[in-house]
Parts: structure tokens; C-alpha cells; sequence
């Protein structure tokens, strides 16, 4: 693929190969894992919050919830071998939309309709659940060119 | 007007080479095996290659340790990251067999 003698087929044979380095990457990056454990965390979180109410303290149920992330964090940084550039992206955009979305479910929504009092119930649960879709959609597209 | 084959990178016209930073564009940082394995080449070849690449000032490497293990950490640079996409420019006006076009 020398400079002086590439013609149309050797670009286009050049210019397949980066799909394929792009999906090495994307299959070697964990961002996607991660953003479906945060979304599935938040959710196992709020339903932890509800079963466990009166049962534990608070603080024990924030250091599971660090043990959980830390876990995780240190599982990833020993096996992950690549940083996918796009993902990292796609992970700050879709866990921003969360935390906006989450916000607006719980002051704007739930407790205009009184889910939201000293008890907490299922509708913890709901809300978590509609404020992680950025989430889940976020690793829908993370995982697109995997 | 010049043939787009002029913007073409003598370096990147090495098909390893190309591999390595075709990789590295569409990643932030990547581990020397990870891409060892994706390209598909011996230690000993990524190494030349790297030293290369590193040396014309395409790419980056860092080394570093997580939990006592020795990582070498690739990435690419920004001027490598410009010259690869004038490449990848020249690559696609050859492929849609735009021989000749006005000189910039």
C-alpha cells in the first residue's frame, strides 16, 4: 500500500479497516458493562431502599453502595485494556441526562403527586427506573459498533 | 490541482502502521497487548512499529502500574491525530476516484 502506486481498490481496502479497529475497540472497552450496572444499580438501589426501610440504617446501605462501585472500578481498571474515545462521551452525556432526569422525577414529578413522603415506596422504584433510560440508551449506542 | 495521492503519509502507507493508528484514532488510551492482539503482530513487531510511530511523533506512550502490574499505556497524539485524517482524506478522494483536485 505504497504512497505512489495506491489506486481506488487499495484506499477503500485501507479505509475498511478502520470499521474493524473501531469495533476492537468498542468490544474491548467496558463502558458498556458499566453503564448497564449503573443503570441496573441505581434501580437494585432504590428497591434496596424500600425492602430494607426500618430494617437497616442508612449507612449501611451507602457503604454497600460504595463496596459495589469500588468493586467495580478496581475489577475494570486490572482487565480493561482500552479506552474507547467515543464512549467516554456517550457515558458523561447519557449519566448527566440521568442525573437531570432523576432530579425532574423526583422534585418536579413525585412529589408533586405525593409519592414522595417519609416512607419510602414503590414509587422510588418507578422513578428510579424511568431516570436511568439515558442510561440504557447510552449503552445501546456504546454498544452499536461492538 | 495535485493528485490526491500527494496528501497520502509515507509512513501510514505501512499497513501495520495504518492498523496501529486506525486503532488508536478511535480510542483514548489503549494497553500495548490490547492492540498487540488486535493487529494481530508479535511484541517485537509492535515494538518496532511503535518506536517509529513514536519517534515522527504520531502517537504517545506512557508507562505506569495498576495494583503493581506494569502497563504500557498508546495514544495517539494531536498532530497524529490531524495527519492521519488529511490521510484518511486522501484515501477517500482516491477511493471515490477523484484523481485530480484543486491543490489547497
Amino acid at each position: 500500500m505504497g504512497p505512489e502506486n495506491i489506486g481506488p481498490d487499495e484506499a477503500r481496502a485501507a479505509l475498511a479497516k478502520l470499521g474493524d479497529q473501531r469495533a476492537a475497540v468498542a468490544r474491548g472497552d467496558f463502558e458498556r458493562a458499566g453503564l448497564l450496572l449503573m443503570a441496573g444499580w441505581i434501580v437494585l438501589f432504590s428497591l434496596l431502599i424500600v425492602v430494607t426501610h426500618g430494617i437497616f440504617e442508612w449507612p449501611w446501605l451507602v457503604y454497600l453502595q460504595l463496596i459495589v462501585l469500588a468493586g467495580f472500578a478496581i475489577w475494570r481498571g486490572l482487565r480493561q485494556r482500552v479506552f474507547s474515545r467515543a464512549n467516554r462521551k456517550i457515558t458523561q452525556a447519557s449519566a448527566a441526562a440521568t442525573l437531570v432526569l432523576l432530579t425532574i422525577m423526583n422534585f418536579g414529578v413525585a412529589r408533586p403527586l405525593g409519592w414522595f413522603g417519609t416512607t419510602p415506596d414503590w414509587h422510588l422504584v418507578a422513578v428510579s427506573a424511568v431516570g436511568v433510560l439515558p442510561l440504557l440508551v447510552g449503552a445501546w449506542i456504546a454498544g452499536r459498533d461492538a | 490541482m495535485s493528485h490526491p495521492r500527494h496528501e497520502l503519509d509515507d509512513l501510514l502507507g505501512h499497513p501495520v502502521r495504518f492498523s496501529i493508528i486506525a486503532l488508536l484514532a478511535a480510542a483514548d488510551k489503549a494497553e500495548f497487548s490490547f492492540v498487540r492482539d488486535a493487529v494481530e503482530v508479535s511484541d517485537s513487531v509492535l515494538s518496532k512499529q511503535i518506536t517509529t510511530l513514536e519517534q515522527a511523533g504520531f502517537i504517545r506512550v506512557t508507562k505506569g502500574f495498576v495494583l503493581k502490574r506494569p502497563r504500557t499505556w498508546l495514544s495517539l497524539t494531536r498532530d497524529g491525530q490531524r495527519r492521519f485524517d488529511r490521510h484518511l482524506e486522501a484515501l477517500r478522494d482516491i477511493a471515490a476516484g477523484n484523481g485530480v483536485r484543486a491543490a489547497s
